[in-house]
């Protein structure tokens, strides 16, 4: 339980702040970066998925239904990292 | 390295990637109406089959033709066996066969007189006006007579020459002339003839 509890609380983290030496440039340009990358991370696979529902003589669709997973799990990482400055 | 420089090394590549992200995405969205635009899979299976029959049927008549052609090459073969001299004409005079017969009979070959004027080349001497012989041979389909024809060496031929045309459906495409040398025959007709003219005794000849 201690080692949850160590997990997810914040106490003995240290803000990601800290790597980019709290300086308010690199924190703006790593916070937007994030965001656009997220941005365009859960926009390729909606763009993905409508392609595979219209196009059902597609081959390999199921691949780029898994890209489209993968992707938006890359873009959840992003989300995390702004999440967690 | 120092962890200043590490720390904006790494913002410039979340930068990068940041900008390569949303161009990939834009890029995406454009491109998305085009592939729907695509022919699909069954368009293609059909255009594939359409093209394979295609395919199919060019070969039959390659077969075909391959087959007329040597056909054709076995008829010519034949022509080149009989001893009469044959020429095909166009109906515009250039020759457009030769055979070996004629090639002896009149000493040009057949590579030399392709596409020349055969009145012109043996500088034919008709018993009629050509007009009249033209005439006959597109209404009755053949004509013969005799003419005169002078050999590549100069030496004049006798023949006897017979016309065919050739149709197709009801146009007529060309002419086959069958030439034999009559000069001989006509040389010793002539001989007998003056003989007979010349003898003093009375020569009646009656139908036996």
């Amino acid at each position: 339980m201690g080692f949850l509890r160590q997990l997810f609380g914040s106490g003995d983290f240290r803000p990601h702040g800290y790597c980019y030496l709290w300086n308010p440039g690199l924190v703006w340009l790593n916070v937007l970066s994030d965001l656009l990358i997220a941005l365009a991370y859960f926009a390729i696979p909606v763009i993905l998925v409508w392609l595979i529902r219209k196009r059902r003589d597609l081959p390999f669709s199921w691949m780029f239904a898994l890209f489209g997973a993968f992707i938006v799990a890359c873009g959840m990482t992003h989300v995390m990292e702004v999440w967690n400055l | 390295m120092e962890s200043v420089a590490r720390a904006v090394l790494a913002g410039a590549i979340k930068g990068v990637t940041a900008a390569a992200s949303i161009a990939t995405a834009i890029l995406l969205v454009r491109l998305a109406p085009e592939a729907l635009k695509l022919p699909g899979l069954d368009e293609w299976m059909h255009a594939n089959a359409a093209l394979h029959k295609e395919v199919q049927e060019r070969r039959d008549i390659e077969l075909k033709l391959r087959t007329s052609e040597s056909r054709y090459r076995e008829n010519a073969e034949l022509l080149d066996l009989t001893h009469d001299a044959i020429l095909v004409r166009s109906m515009k005079g250039e020759i457009i066969f030769w055979n070996r017969a004629a090639e002896r009979l009149y000493g040009w070959h057949k590579e030399e007189v392709l596409g020349q004027i055969t009145y012109q080349l043996l500088q034919t001497v008709f018993p009629i006006p050509l007009a009249e012989i033209e005439a006959e041979l597109l209404k009755t389909g053949s004509w013969e007579g005799e003419v005169v024809h002078i050999r590549r060496d100069g030496g004049q031929l006798t023949i006897s020459s017979r016309w065919a045309v050739r149709k197709q459906g009801d146009v007529p495409v060309a002419i086959l002339e069958s030439n034999r040398d009559i000069t001989e025959r006509k040389r010793e007709e002539e001989k007998f003839h003056k003989l007979m003219e010349a003898t003093p005794d009375a020569i009646v000849i009656v139908k036996s």
